[in-house]
């Protein structure tokens, strides 16, 4: 079954004077609990693409549907609750709030949805206990390594059980050892819980783990 | 609704560490400082306007004067069927006139009062405020009298010694004459209140009645139950049983310039106060938008993960009132405690600048250095401060403040909202 659909996706930026177009009529289509891989050069669109997508940026054409959502034609409060219910996002920076300790920091997202407290302490504390974090839990960022912080995130992102989980670079910030650490991790969640995940990366180990993978190039999408 | 963006504003107010943020210490500084005098303010005037106003009403002008446009009225009968009604506590025949005292030491103008001797006895707000510093307030016998502190100190007198009482009186022709009685100085009082203190002296009935008649002013006195609610309608009630040759005052008529002096004086410095207070927790408005640049971040990845532009906005919103929350209390409790204790505070200043004074006049002796140095001048106030603890007034000045603080949050707050998370996002 199709959960992602993009047809003649089109975003330019002005650079002075010059147009650039990032993405240039780009047709996609995901099924659902798929691991697709999207690499390419700096600046090629791969995290343009999954903006778009998440509605954290807007086309400048094209349509983009998600779990039958139109997420070109979302309204301002319904972009929120896209964001909140039907993705997850995992970026390279781990984004954590500092002062806030690992659990407070998993469970906000499920916690600021109107879950109740303890139920959304129960789950970020499942989630982070699945990510390997179950003795960090009252840590805050700064008393976590680099990784951690990573797996706190992924357990962010998967806090309100999103159908879609994008992950930008996730691991372009870690060592070789947490590299491959959160890769296990995030590919075991990912298959475990059905997830579709869009995955964005410069590291060509993570390709042979998708379902498929692309390599964006002139604006457009060149199957690998 | 709440419940998260409460979390994270008390997170970014009080960090984890529960000491309050770095950004905002200086502005709940501000609050707490600017909210101290308000409170002291708000406490010591009320308790002063309350003091005075309370012995006005006890010692000088009743709560309630019954007058008749003829005095040759028996105001005795009259006085004792008005105590009748429920509401009234006590009714006394009152003279009061003017005259002047002499003793070999000196004379002083006064105001002169002839009371019942059963007064003292029945009139329990007269004795409560009354303070006897030498002798009885004993107007049994007909030729004592019982004067003032003040007056005593100007005539330099002390009970049992005489004095003479200079009255004046129009005879039928119309010609002006002066009458001197005398009497035997009985008792000195105090009301703690200068303006009372200064010029009264107290007659019995039987003689000012005699001495008075024709120059003064005869009415009854009435005390009633709660002289600050129902007394209007117990005054028409009153007017209709008594009459028209009655006509009644109410205290608030006998004084009314001296309140509303008191009470514009007193609305007046507290504007000026809440002034202060507004400026120092307008300042919230300019931490919490240098925590929102600083956050911008955080707000971010709130709004990525599906926070609400209104639940981020709100976030600001209560750490606002969070943070003049934090002002608040330690300015209300600092308030509170310099309130209760000011008489003290005021006494060990003075003694401890009087103290400084002596030191530096032992040291290098000025010609005109004062002998003592008052800061508040009991010979015009009230001998001691009393704290009025206004229940109402304290919760309408944190409400003020906690308001002022929550709309000085609403332009960070909009900021805070209307980040876009991908403009954040993509500057790392």
């Amino acid at each position: 079954m199709e959960l992602l659909r993009l047809e003649g996706l089109t975003k330019r930026y002005i650079s002075g004077t010059e147009v650039l177009t990032i993405l240039d009529k780009v047709d996609l289509s995901v099924p659902a609990g798929s691991v697709t891989i999207f690499t390419g050069e700096s600046g090629s669109g791969k995290s343009t693409l999954l903006n778009i997508i998440g509605a954290l940026d807007n086309p400048d054409s094209g349509e983009i549907r998600v779990d039958g959502i139109r997420v070109d034609q979302l309204a301002e409060g319904e972009t929120d609750r896209y964001r909140s219910e039907t993705v997850g996002f995992v970026f390279q920076f781990h984004y954590l709030l500092e002062g806030f300790s690992a659990l407070e920091n998993a469970m906000l997202p499920a916690y600021m949805r109107g879950l109740p407290l303890a139920e959304a302490r129960e789950r970020a504390r499942e989630l982070l206990s699945r990510v390997g974090l179950e003795k960090r839990l009252d840590h805050t960022p700064a008393m976590l390594s680099g990784g951690e912080r990573q797996r706190v995130a992924l357990a962010r992102a998967l806090i309100n059980d999103p159908k879609l989980l994008l992950a930008d670079e996730p691991t372009g910030n870690l060592d070789e050892g947490n590299t491959l650490r959160v890769k296990e991790l995030l590919f075991s969640l990912v298959r475990d819980t059905g997830k579709t995940l869009l995955l964005v990366t410069h590291e060509s180990a993570f390709i042979p783990e998708g379902d498929r993978a692309y390599r964006l190039h002139a604006g457009g999408l060149e199957r690998l | 609704m709440f419940s998260a963006p409460f979390m994270i504003a008390r997170r970014l107010v009080f960090r984890r560490e529960r000491r309050i943020s770095s950004h905002l210490k200086g502005t709940v500084l501000g609050i707490s400082l600017s909210l101290i005098p308000l409170v002291l303010v708000m406490l010591v005037s009320s308790g002063m306007i309350k003091g005075i106003t309370a012995r006005f009403l006890e010692l000088g002008t009743f709560h309630l004067q019954a007058r008749n446009y003829n005095q040759e009225v028996p105001w005795q009968e009259a006085a004792d069927s008005l105590v009748q009604h429920p509401e009234i506590v006590g009714a006394f025949p009152v003279v009061q006139g003017l005259g002047m005292l002499y003793s070999p030491e000196g004379r002083v103008g006064v105001t002169l009062k002839a009371f019942t001797p059963d007064m003292w006895e029945n009139d329990t707000g007269f004795r409560d405020f009354m303070i006897i510093e030498a002798g009885d307030f004993d107007l049994s016998d007909p030729d004592g009298i019982v004067v003032t502190a003040g007056v005593a100190e100007s005539l330099g007198v002390e009970v049992g010694e005489r004095v003479k009482l200079l009255t004046s009186r129009t005879s039928s022709s119309g010609t002006l004459f002066l009458r001197p009685s005398f009497f035997i100085l009985k008792g000195i009082c105090s009301t703690g209140y200068y303006e009372l203190d200064a010029l009264t002296a107290y007659i019995p009935y039987s003689r000012g009645d005699s001495i008075l008649r024709g120059q003064g002013t005869s009415y009854i006195g009435m005390k009633i139950q709660d002289p600050f609610s129902g007394i209007q309608e117990l005054k028409g009630r009153l007017a209709r049983e008594l009459g028209t040759d009655w006509y009644l005052l109410d205290w608030q008529e006998l004084q009314r310039p001296m309140y509303s002096s008191f009470e514009t004086s007193r609305n007046l410095i507290l504007l000026i106060m809440a002034l202060i207070v507004l400026v120092a927790t307008l300042n919230i408005s300019a931490t919490l938008g240098m925590l929102v640049l600083e956050n911008q971040e955080q707000i971010a990845i709130l709004k990525a993960t599906g926070s609400s532009g209104f639940q981020i906005g709100l976030v600001f919103i209560i750490a606002g009132l969070l943070t003049g929350l934090a002002g608040v209390l330690p300015g209300l409790a600092f308030g509170l405690l310099l309130s209760v204790n000011i008489n003290g505070i005021i006494r060990a200043l003075e003694n401890s600048l009087n103290f400084t004074a002596m030191v530096i006049n032992r040291l290098s002796p000025l010609e005109n250095a004062p002998v003592s140095l008052d800061l508040f001048d009991s010979s015009y106030y009230l001998e001691t401060i009393p704290v009025e603890l206004d229940p109402v007034s304290l919760w309408l000045a944190v409400l003020f403040t906690l308001a002022v603080a929550c709309a000085a949050a609403i332009i960070p707050a909009l900021r805070a909202a209307s980040v876009q998370p991908m403009e954040i996002l993509r500057r790392r």
